[in-house]
């Protein structure tokens, strides 16, 4: 048999291992604690992350798109849902000359097919280079140069990689780089430069898709990102486009992130409330469980004074047991928690319809530390009050009590 | 509680769910109404494995005192790691990213065939030692 030294983090070890059931139990109560901590706190640092990557990327101050199409812009821009609608393009001219405008830049929107013609079926964006905000900062970061003609830049949830060649409507592209995950429908989507999305459009035209109703001949649009002048009232800016043209409908990005902030708020102020009810719930069920145990164990505790235990023995081992239980179902708490958040994260968004950005490597550090640190102190805690009060019978009358 | 009953019912639970999960609780595209014949067939497949999975667990609690037990723990950690290639390699899901196969179904069966295979792996090296343990002639240290 093999030898053990019965100190107290021992004789701790062997009364909880001798009572599996009573131990489980314990250590399932603070174990749903951790999981709500854990698996609240990283689905909202997640969907938050997921906002602020929203926010960065639509930079536009107004978004104006063709009246009626609307839905499928916004599907585009937040989901990825490869669409396409044009309207001419003298309408860049048009609402340029609109006063309290500093910038327009035009993007065109072709989605590719689903067949031979084309590898795979995505949202094909087109930037005009020498009036874009939006995405080319972004591109700068990955590629260090202008994106030339012919070339693609994927987003982050395409399989493809650099160097890659892909077909859409029967011609060849190369893939230049592919960008960082951002929790937007940029995800999926491919930008090329104006000129390579207008040879696209004639190649998909000349299919039989996307016939445009515009006999002028002025290569079309899909959509208008429209930066306000400093000083300027987005809302009246936005008004001033609505009136003077009909055929455009305007979105203002800042409304479309100010419903999902708010239901992102309520979420977090829900995970914040019902994981400080937890804890708080979990001491005081704790602390019963502990007091009628311990109660129940009072021969137990006089046998050990008997044999020369002293009253802080007596306490430390009460404490050492909540330590290690509380410790044991915070780990399996997060651990579970991380089980299903971590895998399922992605069907977790598309329940919510919300962007979800996974925590970087501090936030989920800090997140874990504070989970696990949170559940080990609700064990010492609970049983302080009975640790403290155990020696205070003397051995023999403690013993006895009962008979 | 003895081991194998333990490990048994796991294992057998585990097929159960690999089994007629797809179909019910982490739902393929098929039975959310779409055309998706890649998904369906892992759904098919999964039925026969989970189902085989259900009967080596079953097996595990009825001949648990056996020196069979080691090889149906074998049979199950087999069992388990074709559960796991069936969706991820052998037959694949569904290629778009947001089809509720690639979300849902996929991670799903890839975490429950993961708990077979482990439960089986754990078994079988806590029988080897105590094989090995048995083998040791009495009184050596």
């Amino acid at each position: 048999m093999k030898e053990r030294i019965l100190n107290t983090k021992n004789i701790a070890l062997i009364n909880l291992l001798r009572r599996p059931l009573r131990t489980a139990g314990i250590l399932s109560v603070v174990g749903i604690f951790a999981f709500a901590l854990f698996g609240g706190s990283f689905v909202s640092i997640s969907l938050g992350n997921g906002l602020d990557s929203m926010r960065r990327r639509l930079g536009a101050d107004i978004m104006a798109v063709p009246s009626g199409y609307e839905a499928y812009a916004e599907g585009a821009l937040l989901r990825g849902e490869p669409s396409a609608f044009y309207f001419s393009g003298e309408v860049i001219e048009r609402v340029g000359q609109i006063e309290g405008i500093d910038t327009v830049s035009p993007q065109l929107y072709i989605a590719s097919i689903d067949s031979e013609h084309c590898s795979i079926p995505v949202q094909l964006i087109g930037f005009e280079p020498d009036t874009d905000f939006v995405i080319k900062p972004w591109i700068a970061q990955i590629l260090h140069r202008e994106v030339n003609d012919g070339e693609i830049i994927a987003g982050a949830l395409l399989n493809v990689k650099p160097g890659d060649v892909i077909r859409f409507f029967n011609r060849e592209y190369t893939v230049a780089a592919k960008l960082g995950s951002t929790a937007t429908g940029f995800d999926t989507s491919v930008f090329i430069n104006m000129a390579t999305a207008k040879v696209m459009l004639d190649d998909a035209q000349s299919m039989g898709y996307y016939k445009s109703a515009d006999e002028s001949g002025d290569t079309p649009v899909s959509s208008l990102m429209i930066k306000v002048a400093d000083g300027e009232d987005i809302s009246s800016v936005a008004r001033k486009i609505r009136i003077k043209n009909n055929d455009i409908a305007v979105m203002i990005p800042a409304s479309l992130f100010s419903g999902i902030a708010k239901n992102l708020g309520s979420f977090s102020a829900y995970v914040a409330v019902l994981s400080g009810l937890l804890w708080l719930i979990s001491i005081a069920v704790l602390a019963v469980i502990f007091a009628v145990s311990i109660s129940e164990r009072r021969r137990e505790f006089s046998v050990y004074r008997t044999v020369g235990g002293t009253r802080r023995h007596l306490t430390s081992l009460v404490l050492t047991e909540s330590a290690f239980i509380s410790l044991a179902g915070g780990i399996a708490g997060v651990a579970v928690a991380a089980l299903i958040v971590f895998p399922f994260g992605n069907y977790i968004s598309y329940k919510l319809q919300m962007p979800f950005l996974l925590p970087d490597a501090w936030q989920l550090a800090l997140l874990f530390i504070l989970s696990l640190a949170l559940s080990f102190a609700a064990g010492p805690l609970s049983a302080l009050r009975t640790a403290i009060k155990i020696g205070e019978k003397e051995a023999y009358a403690a013993m006895k009590e009962g008979e | 509680m003895n081991k194998n009953i333990l490990s048994g019912a796991l294992i057998s639970a585990a097929g159960v769910l690999i089994a007629v999960g797809p179909r019910t609780l982490f739902e393929t595209c098929e039975v959310t109404g779409h055309h998706a014949p890649t998904c369906a067939a892992t759904a098919r497949a999964e039925i026969y494995v989970g189902a085989l999975i259900v009967l080596l667990g079953v097996s595990i609690i009825i001949f648990r005192a056996s020196r069979a037990v080691l090889f149906l723990n074998i049979g199950s950690l087999l069992a388990g790691t074709a559960a796991l290639l069936v969706p991820t390699a052998i037959v694949g899901v569904c290629s778009g990213h947001d089809m509720v196969c690639r979300l849902l179904t996929l991670p799903a069966l890839i975490i429950i065939s993961s708990a077979v295979i482990a439960v089986s792996a754990i078994n079988i090296v806590l029988d080897a030692v105590k094989a090995a343990g048995r083998s040791r002639p009495e009184g050596a240290a």
